[in-house]
């Protein structure tokens, strides 16, 4: 479709203008596998997160059965997945466990649903546009996820069975004479092909919020999920290229022989290279990784926040600003994971300034989040409980960071469980109960059915207490001492007396996974039975809600123009209704939109 | 009956089942089946399985103080303690406050919420205030007390982590971990590494009371990490370079040392014992074993013979570019 009119105000080219308005799929091919269609995509993403959580959590579970009944046969699966030893989880297969698991929920659960979903349905939709900029990079990335999820999938069946070196995968571990055999190559090779996927879906999301907000629609006007994946999105693109580097460093070194990371160890002599630089090249992408991971649920609570206490966002401007700050620095600060490294001490010193930095922005989002329920109307629908779940295990799991950004503490914690906690409390519990409020909020949008609140909000007290208590068991027991990746901790007389709290751990992690097979059901059964959804179920302005549920496949027919910000709520120049759309122009609210194409 | 509640009877029983199960292990059905494995496994915690015991153990004994023999390990705990306490502090706070915004403003019909954007100075003042508050009494306090413990990185006489100890008085170890032990090098009586007198032990580091030890390290293969929970803090070993810290013991008695660092399938099997012995022991063990190190010396043996040169003028070891170069000889 092309422009009929040019302003003068606006520049020749304009994206706005131009935008594609995709045939409607006739086929059942073009429909749902071969698709630009954004929604499809996301949709697509969805269920590949789905999937390959199952996964992810039943790994944790068994990892939890191992630490709480060491030698006893796992339940139901065990006798399936190990024959050999009657089904009691071995010490090899308890190592690819958690190595699994990591992997699986970083790059193959969390990644897909929140930056991949989310990320592909909310930007065009929230920005006001037809489809993303690049709609074939978009499908790209999406099917270069799903091999590097095939490739990953095969690495278990391979000889040796697959990767078991930690999903941090460090050399000389990983390198070819300590663990040889196809899984961890595999690894390297999906986790390689996962990445560029996720770089191409990254520069995609860049380009549209440049281009292609509605007119009208400036930086801060977005709301602030469009501003989290946007940052996750800059990030992702800034950041995952170090990654690919050193995975293709450690590829070389495994296949063809080179000598980037193995040297020369005793065991070893006249190798070459350092292994540190690994280690180096790992975190410079890792610690931006978990700030990928938490970024989009940052953004998603402060907006849901703000819509169900029907409120203005508390300092929207600075909790945007707060959250670049954060970004930025946590570009700065990879060096507290290796201060055991014997790092030079200067260079110690500097990275834990950094790090006690990152406090001061994420303190102030964190208090606006507090300041958007601060005298509000506050609705506690699912979507909100799980915002304020989330909001509560952030704060606990941002303050413990605290213990480990120290220099002196982080050598007695480092390794040990206070880190797994710690960070499943930001990186797992924290993003997954802000994807859940995410999906219960926007489920209506995805698929046009309303989902059951009564099942949310069993479904919200099954996961929000067992996780808080799972990961701060953990936390004490680290602080006890018991170290990280050990099958079993019990042959050691300090680490006796922790069996008692692993069971209860058990109990906890057994009732979560109830909960989120809770929240599965809860899904699929809406989506055949679930109330039918209205274009706008929770009476929200921002732009994904003036068009019908589920949005037609050209999103818009009008491009819309913005005048006015995401969390309109409440004004009191409003009476007969507490919200205003970001579309609707009322006289001495709304922002005079000066020329504005006329597009398609 | 409605799906809901049927769903809500359904999850009730299920979390009674998972209980009962629990406690007793004999129901669940591959458990019988797995009886002789868990004899292999699982010797030592096998007593634990026994119906309901564990639940004796209870999770109040995780809170059981352990013992901590360094000079310095009260310290960390200290900066430890100080952390969660003020950090708790907040959280009680932070929690207060979204418990009583849940209760207090909660949704009227007909009534709109206070309308702020926050931008105003007054709103601007009391989050900034906040924030700077939580970061001088949490961040910079705990920034300086890290500085305090490990000194500054210009060199200091105030913190202890990057103080190493020099001095004809300082007990000094070689430590080469591998897959899955550990090997303790110490000079003999000539007090130089390398030599036909050093004495080396497997699996077992012995060290005078209140004396410090300094500890460098370089591993066999590949990355492992030698701590002693009994003294706090840990360290890397690499293959390829020279790691090191020190610490010292104000008790006697044995501790276990673990690899805190993923090194393989059998990572949580590098156990080693860190034995604590009076000075006077300590000397009269040096002699006796250095003496034997140099009666069993075998020229044709390669396995013992892993050390490194201590550095350039042995007491003053601190510079880490000498101590890799030498290292890398």
């Amino acid at each position: 479709m092309s422009a009929t009119t040019t302003h003068d105000s606006i520049n020749e080219f304009d994206p706005r203008l131009e935008q594609h308005v995709h045939a409607r799929p006739k086929s059942f091919w073009s429909r749902y596998l071969i698709s630009y269609d954004h929604k499809v995509i996301a949709k697509q993403f969805l269920i590949f997160g789905v999937f390959w959580t199952f996964v992810g959590i039943i790994m944790s579970l068994m990892i939890r059965w191992a630490q709480s009944f060491p030698g006893q046969a796992f339940p139901i699966i065990g006798n399936l997945l190990y024959p050999a030893s009657d089904g009691v989880i071995p010490p090899d297969a308890y190592t690819t466990l958690f190595t699994m698991h990591g992997t699986i929920m970083i790059f193959f659960s969390i990644t897909p649903i929140l930056i991949g979903c989310f990320g592909n349905f909310l930007i065009p939709l929230m920005i006001g546009a037809r489809d993303m900029l690049f709609p074939w990079l978009n499908m790209a990335s999406f099917w270069l996820t799903f091999v590097g999820g095939l490739v990953m999938f095969a690495s278990f069946f391979v000889p040796m069975g697959p990767s078991a070196v930690g999903w941090t995968s460090y050399p000389p571990l990983a390198s070819a004479p300590w663990t040889p055999g196809l899984g961890h190559t595999l690894w390297l090779i999906s986790l390689y092909i996962i990445g560029t996927a996720s770089i191409l879906g990254a520069i995609n999301y860049v380009a549209t919020v440049i281009r292609l907000r509605a007119p009208g629609m400036g930086y801060f006007d977005m709301p602030l999920s469009i501003w989290g994946l946007w940052l996750t999105a800059i990030l992702n693109a800034l950041f995952l290229p170090v990654l690919a580097s050193g995975l293709l460093l450690l590829l070389l070194d495994r296949v063809f022989g080179t000598q980037f990371f193995l040297a020369g160890a005793i065991a070893q002599q006249g190798t070459m290279g350092d292994p540190i630089l690994y280690q180096h090249l790992f975190w410079i992408f890792g610690h931006p990784e978990v700030y990928i991971i938490i970024l989009p649920a940052w953004g998603m609570i402060s907006d849901l926040l703000s819509f169900f206490s029907r409120k203005p966002a508390f300092n929207a401007r600075w909790t945007a600003i707060s959250m670049s700050a954060v970004a930025v620095l946590s570009t700065v600060v990879y060096g507290h994971h290796m201060f055991t490294t014997n790092m030079a001490p200067l260079l110690t010193s500097a990275f834990t300034t950094l790090t006690m930095m990152i406090s001061i922005p994420s303190g102030i989002f964190f208090l606006n989040w507090l300041g958007t329920m601060w005298r509000g109307q506050i609705q506690l629908t699912t979507a909100m409980w799980f915002s304020i779940g989330a909001v509560f295990t952030f704060g606990l799991g941002g303050l413990t960071g605290l213990h480990l950004a120290a220099v002196s503490t982080n050598l007695m914690l480092h390794n040990t469980y206070f880190v797994v906690g710690h960070f499943h409390l930001t990186m797992a519990s924290a993003a997954l109960l802000g994807t859940l409020a995410a999906t219960y909020f926007w489920f209506p949008k995805l698929f046009g059915k309303m989902m059951s609140e009564r099942i949310g909000k069993i479904h919200f007290w099954m996961t929000f207490i067992p996780l808080v208590f799972i990961f701060v068991a953990l936390m004490v027991l680290g602080y006890k001492g018991m170290p990280r990746r050990y099958y079993n901790p019990y042959e050691y007389d300090f680490m006796k007396s922790l069996l008692g709290a692993s069971r209860y751990i058990w109990i906890a992690a057994v009732i979560a996974f109830l909960g989120l097979c809770l929240g599965v059901f809860n899904m699929i059964y809406s989506y055949f039975f679930g109330k039918k959804a209205s274009n706008n179920p929770w009476n929200v302005g921002t732009l994904e809600w003036t068009i019908s549920s589920p949005p037609p496949v050209h999103n818009f027919d009008k491009i819309p123009t913005v005048v006015n910000g995401p969390h309109e709520f409440s004004n009191p120049l409003v009476t007969d209704k507490d919200w205003i759309s970001q579309t609707e122009y009322i006289e001495g609210v709304s922002k005079k939109v000066g020329a504005v194409p006329e597009s398609n | 009956m409605s799906m809901q509640t049927l769903i809500k009877k359904i999850i009730v029983l299920s979390f009674v089942g998972f209980f009962v199960g629990l406690c007793w292990p004999k129901i669940s059905l591959a458990q019988t089946k797995s009886q002789m494995h868990q004899k292999n496994y699982n010797q030592e915690t096998n007593h634990v399985h026994a119906r309901g015991e564990w639940s004796k153990q209870g999770i109040i004994k995780t809170y059981d103080k352990e013992p901590r023999i360094s000079s310095f390990a009260h310290r960390i705990d200290w900066l430890f303690n100080w952390t969660t306490i003020v950090s708790f502090i907040f959280f009680l706070i932070m929690t207060f406050a979204i418990i009583y915004f849940i209760i207090f403003n909660r949704a009227k019909p007909g009534k709109h919420a206070f309308y702020t954007h926050g931008h105003g100075k007054k709103e601007h003042f009391v989050t900034h205030l906040l924030d700077l508050a939580v970061f001088i009494s949490l961040d910079c306090v705990i920034l300086i007390a890290s500085f305090m413990s490990t000194g500054s990185p210009f060199g200091s006489d105030w913190g202890f982590i990057w103080n190493y100890p020099s001095g004809p008085n300082v007990v000094r170890v070689q430590v080469m971990p591998q897959q899955w032990g550990w090997n303790f090098r110490q000079a003999g009586v000539d007090d130089r590494f390398n030599t036909k007198d050093d004495i080396v032990t497997w699996n077992e580091l012995v060290i005078p009371k209140n004396k410090k030890v300094m500890v460098q390290m370089k591993s066999r293969d590949v990355i492992h990490g030698f701590w002693i929970p009994a003294i706090a803090i840990q360290m890397d070993a690499q293959p390829g370079q020279v790691s090191k810290f020190w610490f010292d013991s104000t008790q006697v008695g044995d501790f276990e040392i673990v690899c805190a660092h993923l090194c393989g399938t059998n990572h949580y099997k590098m156990k080693a014992f860190l034995k604590v012995v009076e000075t006077q022991d300590f000397a009269d063990w040096k002699n006796e074993m250095s003496e034997w190190a140099l009666k069993t010396y075998d020229e044709s043996r390669e396995m013992p013979r892993w050390g490194w040169d201590w550095g350039i003028n042995q007491p003053k070891t601190d510079n880490p570019i000498s101590a890799k170069v030498s290292a890398n000889k």
